[in-house]
């Protein structure tokens, strides 16, 4: 290589380092130190004041606990059954799981309004579920199924389920099917196989892809508005409040300080605890 | 006895297992086929459409129809103008000895974990700041929006590319160097042309993430410039009708459409594992 290559491909940084610093950093940490900030009579102070007024108002607890449980929810649920999918894929015949594939990726491409409609007509007062259960004879009458945070949770949890598919797939490929063939080899049913072989060596991976499901539902805005019906208020629906409707960014900034402490709380809870249980089994093993 | 019991319990488990996938599946697509059918009404939205009819396509607004145009230029904009971004420096990250390039490629991957909905906030008031400041209006134009779709899909483009140069061995350019090849001609012809997959995979994704984006754009768009899934999301507000169900449908082909594009030409799957 000439001598001068290196410096000149080194330049090649400036231009994305500059859109990133103009358009990205600089916006996000201006936003978010506003949240200290408080103009009063042409000079501003810091204060927490954004602060104590955002946990002092009984609403947006709420919706702080909302999304966290709902966002908790949605990632556990969509991480066994993009778990399972992902393991059909990988594992199952080619047929099955190219069905399974298509059909995640079908999911995952199509917008996500569409999806949220698609469930409202679903769960809707006279939908195709309640006109089943009433045919069954499960129930009488209609059952108010969406606007309430079951509705919101189904929605979400088919927003993450192939995504965590797609995240899961190259961790379940990397394990080598020798172990087993092994383990059914020496005689254990599939099921001990899969909770004795599958599960303790590709959980360590798998854990991290629910983790971004989680935090991916903590901040999604459109499905808890469309099948939440005003009754859902997660902490996203705060922050557009805030500043559409309020025009208070210092107080949005408050409220977006606080989502992304609680994600980040219970992105380092979940690591932490994961690392840990992984310490145990080594200590015990040994 | 053991044996059996054992057996048995096998068999029901992984019974369970496939029902469960069975029932997953159909959980998947279930919306998908109730949004098209749906679509099928000509006057209000009923599951099964009494009268099937194409009478919705007719009714798609005119501003759905401009929205659409909208999005679909907003998408290939952001997703070249990633590239532009996203090329170089991909390359500076992986082919030249730059100070602190692990950093650095923490630091420009991390709009892609950061919420969508904070980010249009902060790219709101900052806009706010321009148009005050320097009367350079940001807000409810194209160009606002361009620069705002670009720093939320970038790292979908930075990604794929680094990732791309990173697999590569250093004996191309090496060999073409060999051979008397100028470093612009070593970028043109050796490089550039190797990173290819993962440039289309990059814009891909890009596209995509700007086409069906809401959170950031909303803040942004203000009266003027709303963009198709900003207009089908303040439809689906305040109103449940037939042509709402027909413009999502159409939306979502397109978006399908250049998946199966882009799985005839590189493959889904390398475009996912990548990203």
């Amino acid at each position: 290589m000439s001598v001068g290559t290196p410096t000149l491909f080194k330049l090649g940084i400036i231009p994305l380092a500059f859109f990133f610093l103009v358009f990205f950093a600089y916006p996000v940490v201006h936003f978010l130190w506003g949240s200290l900030v408080v103009e009063a009579g042409g000079s501003s102070s810091l204060t927490l004041r954004n602060f104590t007024d955002a946990l002092g108002s009984s609403a947006v607890l709420r919706s702080l606990s909302t999304t966290l449980l709902l966002s908790v929810l949605t990632g556990v649920v969509s991480l066994v059954l993009g778990y399972l999918l992902a393991f059909q894929v990988v594992r199952r015949s080619p047929l099955l799981g190219r069905v399974i594939f298509v059909a995640a990726i079908a999911s995952l491409f199509t917008s996500t309004i569409a999806r949220a409609l698609g469930w409202r007509v679903l769960l809707g007062f006279e939908g195709p579920i309640n006109k089943a259960l009433i045919a069954m004879g499960i129930v009488s009458e209609p059952l108010h199924l969406i606007n309430n945070f079951a509705s919101v949770a189904i929605g979400m949890i088919h927003i993450q389920v192939p995504v965590v598919m797609v995240g899961l797939i190259p961790v379940i490929e990397t394990l080598p099917r020798d172990f087993e063939r092994a383990a059914v080899g020496l005689g254990a049913p599939r099921w001990k196989t899969f909770l004795t072989v599958h599960l303790p060596m590709t959980w360590m991976n798998a854990v991290p892809v629910g983790l971004i499901a989680i935090m991916a539902t903590a901040a999604y805005f459109t499905t808890p508005v469309l099948l939440g019906g005003g009754r859902v208020d997660v902490i996203a629906i705060q922050i557009q409040q805030a500043s559409q409707v309020l025009f208070d960014f210092g107080y949005a900034a408050a409220l977006s300080v606080m989502l992304v402490a609680m994600i980040s709380a219970v992105a380092i809870a979940i690591l932490l605890f994961t690392h840990w249980r992984r310490n145990v089994r080594a200590r015990g093993s040994s | 006895m053991k044996h059996v019991v054992s057996r048995l319990l096998d068999t029901v488990l992984c019974g369970a297992m496939h029902v469960l996938t069975v029932f997953c599946v159909a959980f998947l697509v279930m919306p998908l086929f109730v949004v098209v059918i749906a679509s099928f009404n000509s006057t209000t939205v009923i599951f099964p459409p009494r009268d099937w009819s194409l009478a919705s396509y007719m009714q798609i607004p005119q501003v759905a129809v401009d929205t659409f145009i909208r999005s679909l230029a907003l998408g290939i904009g952001s997703a070249t103008l990633s590239v532009l971004l996203c090329v170089p420096a991909a390359i500076a990250l992986v082919k030249s000895r730059l100070p602190g390039k692990a950093a650095i490629e923490v630091l420009l991957r991390s709009p892609l974990q950061f919420p969508a909905i904070i980010l249009g906030v902060a790219i709101l008031q900052y806009f706010y700041f321009w148009q005050g400041a320097l009367s350079v209006p940001l807000v409810g134009t194209f160009l606002g929006l361009l620069i705002a779709h670009a720093v939320y899909t970038f790292p979908f483009v930075l990604v794929p590319t680094i990732a791309r140069l990173s697999a590569l061995s250093g004996q191309y350019d090496e060999a073409a160097s060999g051979l008397g090849a100028g470093s612009l001609t070593i970028l043109a012809r050796v490089i550039i042309p190797l990173m290819r997959p993962g440039i289309i995979a990059g814009m891909f994704m890009s596209f995509i993430m700007s086409f069906e984006d809401v959170a950031v754009t909303m803040f942004l768009a203000g009266s003027k410039m709303t963009t198709f899934p900003v207009y089908l999301f303040g439809s689906a507000e305040v109103s449940n009708t037939p042509g709402l169900y027909a413009a999502a449908s159409l939306g979502s082909l397109v978006a399908l459409l250049l998946v199966m594009l882009v799985e005839r030409f590189v493959g889904i799957r390398t475009v996912l594992s990548r990203g």
